[in-house]
């Protein structure tokens, strides 16, 4: 096509279309004066431009918005083989010396029972220098036998009583941040739960994840994946956590999701602080259409003997927790269970 | 804008930057409004381009979500509709190369393409639908030669027609989209419009 041909073209399209200016227009008229083809064409040309705009459609899909949920979610649930699990924010840990479940679940029990005990005890101090600000618990914080865990991996204080006693004279009173909360959703299928939760997820931007736990550790795929591809090579890092939707970064850490795990969360949903308001507002959105569900302050609490009790709707702990940084983490564990029961 | 029902007006291209704007401070709930305007508009686009209701449906709803799952990495150097477009257009472009389909299927072809008899084709699909309510009776063979004609252009055109003639883009949205100069796309689009014009004829259907 040359610059003269191409011209002609873009003049012609203009006639159609109605755009030319008055100079254009004449040229284009001239041409058409001489050859009448030229004119029978232009003007079908016009006439299908009109028929095209009132072509009829088929009614877009109804389920369409549904689709389009499920898909968005999809990539983000791509990843969901235990294989593939990653730990993008954090060191990668090396799990090749947990070929052996069962030493590795007595040894991470052990670990995170010692951890408790030397932070619930707090012999040495370590966690409250003197001179420094003391970290005073709010009072309607959970009772001393609580595992102290602060979200997020600051630093660690232990009980309310504790804590109080400890801030004999605080200069600056902060404020603890949030212990992990439970969520209990109403038994169903796995699939309809996580189904739940998925949505729960999306609608808050929060973090959606499968809890590692010791059984991880006898799942064939990573056993092949720690035996490594050759005899002399070193075990590739495993990776077990199965981040599911938002932020890898959000995950509890791996000694949490063990105990998560242990005391039969599946699944452990993570937001913030400053968005938890918002999740709270979902959370009873989704309540109303699927049935009851109950956020608990204290069914970590192993005094509880693994009995649930003391609901809590979580507003106002909330309200306690906004002296913390926005950012802060809320590890939410969700166990499933009838909620009439819950109490 | 083909009237199919009650669609959604499109957004114009400041309600679009007010959106984008609300959404990029975090607004997240707008995003529905621009979906919601684009919706129809993709379907259509995919619906004609590939003439089968089921791909039609799969391929918006790929277009759709890659817009979601993109827009966080939307730059913004180009409007947002032309962004959308060329997703669609190479979506569409895309799935019709995967699929090495030679031709849209005609108004009387067989339906399924080898999926089933109950896969749903432009064509029988057109001659189930009452008449629209923009399509007036008198122009309802015509309208149908023309879907026939389009369904015979090759993709490009039969895109360039769709996105010019049915959906009013100007010719420099589309020169975006196609990654041409906008004299090009006048020259294609000629070329697209005289091809249109020879399958009426070729049928019969290309006279006063």
């Amino acid at each position: 096509m040359n610059e003269h041909e191409s011209h002609h073209e873009e003049l012609l399209v203009g006639w159609v279309d109605g755009t030319l200016d008055s100079e254009s227009q004449a040229v284009v008229e001239q041409l058409i004066s001489a050859d009448p083809e030229l004119e029978r064409r232009l003007d079908m040309m016009r006439r299908n431009r009109g028929l095209a705009a009132r072509l009829v459609d088929p009614p877009v899909p109804a389920d369409l918005d549904d689709q389009i949920e499920r898909e968005v979610a999809r990539p983000l649930l791509s990843s969901r083989s235990p294989g593939q699990y990653r730990r993008r924010s954090r060191p990668p840990v090396s799990l090749s010396w947990a070929r052996r479940p069962a030493l590795a679940a007595a040894v991470i029990m052990c670990g995170v029972g010692l951890l408790a005990a030397l932070v619930l005890i707090n012999p040495l101090q370590i966690f409250v220098p003197a001179d420094s600000p003391q970290i005073v618990r709010n009072p309607n914080a959970m009772d001393p036998f609580q595992i102290g865990r602060m979200a997020g991996g600051a630093d660690v204080v232990g009980g309310g009583a504790r804590g109080q006693i400890f801030g004999d004279a605080p200069s600056v009173e902060i404020t603890v941040a949030p212990e992990p909360l439970a969520l209990v959703l109403p038994a169903s299928s796995d699939d309809d739960m996580l189904a739940m939760l998925r949505l729960l997820a999306l609608r808050t931007d929060s973090t959606l994840l499968v809890n590692a736990s010791a059984a991880d550790l006898l799942d064939p795929a990573l056993e092949a994946s720690a035996a490594g591809g050759g005899s002399g090579e070193p075990p590739p890092l495993m990776e077990i956590e199965g981040v599911l939707l938002g932020d890898a970064s959000q995950v509890p850490t791996m000694d949490d999701q063990f105990v998560y795990a242990d005391l039969g969360a599946t699944w452990t949903v993570t937001t913030t602080l400053e968005r938890f308001e918002e999740f709270l507002q979902v959370l009873d959105e989704i309540a109303e259409s699927r049935g009851e569900l109950v956020l608990l302050e204290d069914h970590l609490n192993p005094v509880a003997g693994g009995d649930w009790f003391k609901t809590l709707r979580a507003r106002n702990r909330w309200r306690t927790w906004t002296d913390g940084a926005g950012t802060e983490m809320i590890e939410i564990p969700v166990f499933v269970a009838d909620p009439s029961e819950v109490e | 804008m083909s009237s199919s029902g009650s669609q959604p007006e499109h957004l114009d291209s400041s309600a679009e930057e007010t959106l984008l704007d609300a959404w990029f401070a975090g607004d997240e709930e707008v995003l529905a409004d621009l979906l919601t305007s684009f919706k129809p508009r993709i379907w259509s686009i995919c619906w004609r381009t590939l003439g089968h209701y089921e791909d039609a449906a799969d391929l918006t709803q790929d277009v759709l979500v890659k817009v979601i799952l993109g827009l966080e990495g939307f730059d913004r150097r180009s409007k947002f509709s032309t962004w959308v477009y060329r997703i669609a257009v190479n979506a569409c472009m895309s799935h019709l190369r995967k699929q090495k389909l030679r031709r849209h299927p005609s108004l009387d072809a067989p339906a399924g393409r080898g999926e089933g008899e109950n896969a749903t084709t432009r064509g029988n699909e057109l001659a189930s639908m009452e008449p629209g309510p923009a399509a007036d009776v008198e122009h309802e063979d015509e309208l149908r030669a023309l879907d026939e004609a389009l369904g015979q252009l090759d993709e490009e055109q039969r895109l360039l027609i769709l996105l010019r003639d049915q959906q009013g883009i100007e010719y420099v949205q589309l020169a975006e989209i196609f990654g041409v100069p906008v004299g090009t796309i006048k020259s294609r689009i000629f070329r697209a419009r005289s091809a249109l014009c020879e399958r009426m004829e070729e049928r019969g259907t290309g006279g006063q």
